[in-house]
């Protein structure tokens, strides 16, 4: 009877307060200046003990404390900036309204608004080219500051946004979207949940299943080193309960964890279909968002990026120790970047493979792959196994790939900073201030820059917020395009009920991972076209060239930077050039194996999607991003490739696109890829 | 002369309450230094250290649970492969001491007594708010039939007593594979000598 009593819940919440002040007591000792401080820890507590008491089903579990605390530290500091900024550029910040009323001072305010529109209008003009006014002497980022806070201008006034009154709140709600995932599939409550959630297919607690799940993906990458950690019994939860629990967050320190935290926040957490939805198979519900895909990616760069170390020993408990204490000097941006290449892997491994088969080593699957593509076409009981391919294989690969990124390593990391440096003010001016942009790879971009990584967090997980909250249009700036889209297509491949292509996932990751690397030494048995396939079989056979050349394209984005690697991987990429033909040619091939005429729309579709999503890849290797950022959105629509499987026209016109990309003119690419964009536009304006 | 190729390892887990002190008397041990405040432990941490005794060199695996945690569902194997559970409690919290039991149960169904298991009072620097005293610290330690000592891992007092009796009451040499086990023959016994008269001595209420 006490439970529910008022003074049951009177005991119950003064326990409750008494385990969150025990954390909070001791949080981040180390930052003590501010997170010991009365203020914050005021706000934490009460932000926590409101959380709490909103969510009994979950109630305060360690950790969340640590989860809450950056999200506040960041909106503490953005709004520190301001003040600062406002104390010392005081004359700057003049009220048009004010002004323009008054009169007194009228031309100054005509000309600011001048320079305001014509700023916001020709985004790609350097401030110094604007006409002279002496807010042009400013620093960028203080010019931005200044613009940001006009009160009249389309962002509204930052100083709102920033404001102290708003702080607890703000951070309040960015830590519930955190927490309860905003609707998408990755929520952190679900990581301190310790029996099975609604919907978990493995009937395994969630973290416990994703942790099966990065192990999972290390085995696909790295077998040895997975094998190596079961054998000692490292089983993965010993560790990543603390890596998913606090989002990486002991894991490094707070301004690295910024960064990462950024790239996370960044990724979509909307949960993609797959085929094994409602077929009663197993799913790792970690892969099927491209934010949780990230998170496994970072956890499994995490492993491997100790791999030596961990090889190097035979006790259990020193692995742990060694990845429980990840080095400071680690290179954050190379970590992200292999975290992104395995995303992508982890994401692939969501839409083909329908049925991981929890505890079931990852060479193991494939056959049941290969057997259900059988089910679908009748002609291809004569498949050879193309993808059988020896455990150590992966690990050679690891091993190329780790020596080649470190020899590359220095100048792409030299040369990828100074041309981000070099279109700065640009490139920002468009992020702040345009509400409608959405091109997720240029907010990546930014989050590189140190001084812009906090407002990022917490754009992001306003996203997230905002998503959930149902805004207004204007206000979701993060509504992407090509999602809905690739929604429609996966329901018109769904009841196409096809799953060919699955047993390509092999020369997926190889390309993914195997980089530039000997990749080339495959390629060739994988899409010869004179091998005599039925139908069907060319489909695979184009599938299969169709991702061989999206990993050699992503590397060839790469040597346009680093001219000095082309020895390697030139002869890939000249594979899928030759096995293209035209396009005519393909597109009539692959319409004889199919029937229906939905199929067929969906086909096209598909083409067209991926035609845009190429672009988006272009635009952002041409601007000299980092690889990863290239290689990510080329690698998308190839995930979905490989679950629409039957569709080769769009596989092969990828391949074409991609093989094509450093062959063809880049200007005609821009103007046909425009053309396919917005043919896209129109086809879907015309499907909903 | 302690045999450096026949290194035998023990698993230790840390057990208890939130905030009662199981990282600091881990660090203190360790390291030999103390903070006033350690982050609260999320999951497990997992340290090394080697010990050398007397007679013989071990190497002691400690697990170091987060308090709130309930593991059991999480990882079950937890408590399974460890020679000793530490269980700590706070001499200034009587309810981290009631929940000691809650330890002792669990650690008794996975492992039967085939472990061993020490109850530490730990935070006895904290003389005005002490909740519990010495003796029903030795009382329940005896009705448990489990090892006990008080600590204080922010003094710095009575952790290396506690491990040099963690380390006499180890199973002895015959768990060791290795092939000088025969050379430790004789030393085996003595320890397993001495640490049969030293568990008489600690349930007498040894409490140094």
């Amino acid at each position: 009877d006490h439970a529910d009593s008022t003074w049951g819940r009177f005991f119950r919440n003064a326990e409750l307060e008494k385990t969150v002040d025990q954390d909070l007591s001791r949080l981040y000792p180390e930052h003590g200046s501010y997170f010991q401080t009365p203020g914050c820890q005021g706000m934490l507590r009460r932000i926590l003990l409101l959380w709490c008491l909103r969510h009994p089903e979950c109630g305060y579990r360690q950790g969340m404390h640590e989860l809450l605390a950056p999200l506040l530290y960041v909106l503490h500091v953005d709004m520190k900036r301001l003040c600062e900024v406002r104390t010392q550029y005081e004359d700057y910040f003049t009220d048009k309204f004010d002004g323009l009323s008054h009169g007194d001072n009228l031309s100054y305010n005509f000309d600011f608004k001048k320079i305001m529109d014509s700023m916001e209008e020709e985004n790609d003009i350097q401030e110094n080219t604007v006409k002279v006014t002496s807010l042009d002497e400013l620093d960028t980022e203080i010019q931005t500051i200044i613009y940001l806070c006009d009160a009249y201008g389309a962002e509204g006034e930052l100083g709102i946004v920033l404001s102290e009154k708003f702080m607890e709140h703000d951070a309040y709600c960015m830590f519930d979207a955190l927490m309860s995932g905003a609707q998408g599939s990755v929520a952190i409550t679900d990581f301190f949940s310790i029996s099975p959630v609604g919907g978990s297919l493995s009937g395994l607690p969630p973290v416990i299943e994703a942790s099966t799940a990065l192990y999972h993906l290390l085995s696909g990458v790295d077998s040895s080193l997975h094998s190596h950690l079961v054998e000692l019994g490292v089983e993965p939860q010993y560790f990543s309960l603390r890596w998913l629990r606090v989002l990486f967050g002991r894991e490094f320190a707070l301004e690295n964890l910024l960064l990462i935290w950024d790239e996370i926040f960044a990724a979509d957490s909307k949960k993609l279909c797959s085929f094994a939805d409602g077929e009663g198979t197993l799913c790792f519900n970690i892969f099927s968002s491209s934010r949780g895909a990230l998170i496994s990616g970072m956890a499994v760069a995490m492993i491997l990026h100790l791999r030596s170390s961990l090889l190097a020993t035979e006790n259990a408990t020193t692995c742990l120790q060694r990845l429980l204490n990840f080095p400071e000097s680690v290179d954050l941006l190379k970590l992200i970047e292999k975290a992104k290449s395995l995303q992508s892997l982890a994401l692939d491994f969501h839409l083909i493979c329908p049925s991981p088969s929890f505890g079931v080593d990852y060479t193991n699957s494939k056959p049941k792959v290969v057997r259900s593509h059988t089910h679908s076409s009748d002609s291809i009981s004569s498949v050879p196994p193309l993808n059988k391919v020896p455990d150590s294989y992966w690990e050679e690969k690891w091993r190329v790939l780790h020596k080649a990124d470190e020899v590359k390593h220095n100048s792409l990391a030299k040369q990828s900073k100074t041309l981000t440096q070099k279109k700065g003010w640009s490139e920002k001016l468009r992020i702040t201030l345009s509400r409608t942009e959405s091109d997720p790879s240029r907010t990546k971009a930014e989050s590189h820059k140190k001084g812009q990584q906090k407002s990022s967090v917490r754009r992001n997980l306003l996203k997230d917020l905002s998503k959930e909250l149902c805004l207004e249009e204007d206000d979701v700036d993060v509504v992407h395009i090509p999602v809905p889209n690739l929604k429609e297509h996966q329901h018109a491949e769904i009841e196409a009920g096809d799953s060919v292509g699955g047993n390509f996932k092999c020369s997926t990751e190889e390309r993914c991972l195997g980089d530039n690397s000997c990749s080339e030494e495959n390629s060739p048995a994988v899409s010869d076209p004179s091998s005599p396939h039925s139908g069907a079989n060319n489909c695979d056979c184009e599938n299969g060239s169709e991702k061989s050349c999206v990993g050699s394209n992503s590397s060839i984005d790469q040597n346009d930077h680093h001219p000095g690697d082309d020895s390697v991987v030139l002869p890939v990429s000249l594979l899928p050039g030759e096995i293209t033909l035209d396009l005519g040619s393909e597109t009539d091939r692959t319409e004889k194996p199919l029937t229906g005429t939905k199929k067929l729309l969906s086909s096209k579709l598909q083409w067209f999607w991926k035609f845009g999503r190429g672009s988006t890849g272009e635009v952002t290797s041409e601007k000299g991003q980092e690889r990863v950022d290239a290689r990510k959105p080329a690698d998308d629509p190839n995930a979905e490739d490989d679950v629409l499987g039957a569709s080769s026209a769009d596989a092969s016109f990828h391949s074409y696109s991609s093989a094509r990309v450093d062959v063809v003119d880049q200007n005609m690419m821009g103007t046909l890829k425009n053309l396919g964009q917005s043919m896209l536009e129109h086809i879907q304006v015309l499907l909903f | 002369m302690a045999p450096v190729s026949a290194l035998a390892k023990y698993k230790l887990v840390f057990l208890g309450d939130q905030s009662v002190g199981k990282t600091s008397i881990i660090t203190r041990f360790m390291y030999d230094k103390f903070d006033t405040t350690y982050q609260a432990t999320i999951g497990i941490d997992f340290l090394s250290k080697t010990m050398y005794l007397e007679d013989r060199t071990v190497r002691l695996q400690l697990w170091d649970t987060a308090g709130q945690e309930r593991f059991r569902s999480l990882i079950p194997s937890y408590i399974r492969d460890s020679s000793v559970a530490v269980i700590v409690y706070d001499v200034a919290s009587r309810q981290s001491f009631l929940n000691t039991s809650k330890w002792i149960e669990e650690v008794r169904t996975e492992r039967g007594s085939d472990v061993i298991i020490v109850l530490v009072g730990n935070k006895t620097d904290l003389v005005d708010k002490r909740q519990v005293s010495i003796e029903e610290g030795e009382s329940k330690a005896r009705e448990m039939n489990v090892m006990f000592i008080e600590t204080s891992a922010k003094a710095g007092f009575n952790i290396k007593p506690l491990f040099r009796k963690i380390a006499a009451a180890l199973p002895g040499m015959e768990t060791l594979s290795s092939a000088k086990q025969e050379d430790m023959v004789d030393v085996n016994l003595k320890s397993s000598n001495t640490n049969a008269s030293q568990a008489q001595a600690q349930s007498g209420g040894c409490a140094c």
